[in-house]
C-alpha cells in the first residue's frame, strides 16, 4: 500500500483507525462517479444517451412504472430484469427497447464492468462511531454550488455522506447452456453490497440482473456465488459496504 | 472539462494524467452519495402467508428530502439462500408474488405484493434487507 495519498473517514470515524468500508473516500480505492444523468420521458424504441466511453459502464435506471400493475405513477423504482429489462446498456449507447411509456432518471458511472478491479483491504474490522461536531470533515460543492449548501445533490463529495466504494469488478463469460456456478472471492469479512449485471448470448447490452429467473446469487462473508444457465457475459460488482449492518 | 475544482488519483497514477477511471474523486464526475441516516439494515419475517391481492408493507423509511430519490434494495431470501435487488418475482413467472421497492417524495417503501396465484407459502420465511437512498434524484 502506498503511504502517500488522501483518506477522508466519514462522519465519526477515526481516519487513523477506521474500517475501510467507514470512508467516505480515499486515494486507495475507486468511487462510483457518475458521467452523466438525465431524467427521461419515452414510450418507442430508441437511444436514451450516447456515452462513448467505448465500454460497458456500470449503470442505473429508476421509473415510474408499477412492475405488478404496469401502471404509472409519481415514484421512483430500480430497472432490473426482474420486471424492467427494457434498458440495456451497450458500450456506446443506453438504449430503450419499448414496451410501455416509462418516465425516469438514468445514471451512468465511470466504471467499466469488463475490467476486473480489486481493491485493496486496509482495515476490515469495524470500529465504532463517536460523536463528532458538524464542523468537521470535508466537502466538495459540484461547480457553480455554494459548498455551504445542505443540498447534497450539490457535491461532489462530502464526509456526512458515504459515498459507494468499488471493492471488485470482475467479468466472466458463459459459454454454453447448463448450470454455471461462478464465485468471486473477495475476502472482506462480511457480507458485502454487491450488484450482478447480464448481457445474454446474442444481446448487445448489460442489464441489472437484478435476480434473473434461473438465476442464483449468494453472498458470503468471503465470496460471492452466482449459479446461473444461460449462456453470456456476467460481471459482479461488489462494494466496500456490508450487507447486514448500517 | 472544468478547470476548476478536486481532482484525487489513484495511489500510483500520477494526478495529472489519471482518468475518471483512476481517480477516486475527479472534476465534473460526482460520486454517488448517501446520508448516513438513508442507508440502513432491517429484517421481516412473514407471520401469515399473504393471501390473493394482497400488499404487504415490510419497510417504510421516511427520506426527508422534497425530491423522489433514487435507492437500492438488496434483499436476502434466507430460506432460499438468495440474494437480489429489487424488484424481484419470487414466483418464477408463474403468478405474481414480488417484492417491489420504490421511492416517493417522502418515504422508501419495501411491499411484497402478491396478485394471482399464490405459487410460494412464505409463512414464517425471514428476508433481511439493505437499502441505500440516495442524495440523488430518482426522477
Amino acid at each position: 500500500m502506498a503511504n502517500v495519498g488522501i483518506k477522508v473517514s466519514r462522519k465519526g470515524y477515526d481516519v487513523t483507525s477506521c474500517a475501510d468500508r467507514e470512508v467516505a473516500f480515499s486515494s486507495l480505492w475507486k468511487t462510483l462517479q457518475i458521467e452523466h444523468s438525465a431524467s427521461f420521458d419515452i414510450s418507442a424504441p430508441d437511444t436514451m444517451y450516447t456515452h462513448n466511453l467505448n465500454y460497458y459502464p456500470f449503470f442505473m435506471v429508476f421509473h415510474d412504472n408499477d412492475p405488478v400493475t404496469g401502471s404509472a405513477d409519481d415514484y421512483s423504482r430500480l430497472a432490473t430484469i426482474s420486471a424492467s429489462s427494457m434498458f440495456p446498456i451497450t458500450d456506446t449507447t443506453l438504449e430503450f427497447e419499448g414496451g410501455s411509456q416509462y418516465q425516469g432518471r438514468y445514471y451512468i458511472f465511470r466504471l467499466d464492468l469488463e475490467t476486473d478491479y480489486t481493491a485493496d483491504s486496509v482495515q476490515t474490522t469495524d470500529t465504532s462511531a463517536g460523536t463528532t461536531e458538524d464542523r468537521w470533515g470535508i466537502a466538495i460543492s459540484k461547480e457553480g454550488q455554494d459548498v455551504h449548501s445542505t443540498d447534497f445533490r450539490n457535491f461532489v463529495q462530502h464526509s456526512n455522506c458515504r459515498g459507494a466504494i468499488v471493492h471488485m469488478v470482475e467479468h466472466w463469460s458463459i459459454g454454453s447452456s447448463g448450470v454455471h456456478t461462478h464465485t468471486v472471492t473477495h475476502n472482506l469479512g462480511y457480507i458485502p453490497m454487491f450488484f450482478v449485471f447480464v448481457k445474454l448470448a446474442g444481446e448487445t447490452g448489460y442489464r441489472n440482473a437484478g435476480n434473473a429467473d434461473d438465476m442464483l446469487a449468494v453472498g458470503t462473508t468471503t465470496t460471492v456465488t452466482v449459479d446461473d444457465v444461460y449462456e453470456g457475459d456476467y460481471s459482479v460488482v461488489i462494494l466496500k459496504d456490508t450487507f447486514l449492518v448500517q | 472539462m472544468s478547470d476548476i475544482g478536486v481532482k484525487v488519483s489513484l495511489a500510483g497514477v500520477g494526478v495529472t494524467e489519471a482518468t475518471p477511471e483512476e481517480s477516486s474523486v475527479y472534476p465534473g464526475k460526482p460520486s454517488l452519495l448517501a446520508e448516513e441516516a438513508n442507508v440502513g439494515v432491517d429484517s421481516y419475517t412473514f407471520s401469515s402467508n399473504p393471501g390473493t391481492d394482497t400488499t404487504t408493507n415490510l419497510l417504510t423509511v421516511s427520506h426527508g428530502y422534497d425530491f423522489v430519490p433514487a435507492a437500492v434494495v438488496l434483499i436476502e431470501d434466507v430460506t432460499v439462500g438468495q440474494f437480489t435487488m429489487l424488484p424481484h418475482d419470487v414466483s418464477g413467472g408463474l403468478g405474481t408474488q414480488m417484492f417491489v421497492a420504490y421511492c416517493t417524495s417522502t418515504d422508501l417503501k419495501l411491499d411484497f405484493v402478491v396478485t394471482d396465484p399464490v405459487i410460494r407459502d412464505v409463512d414464517g420465511d425471514t428476508f433481511n434487507i439493505k437499502y441505500w437512498i440516495f442524495a440523488a434524484d430518482g426522477r
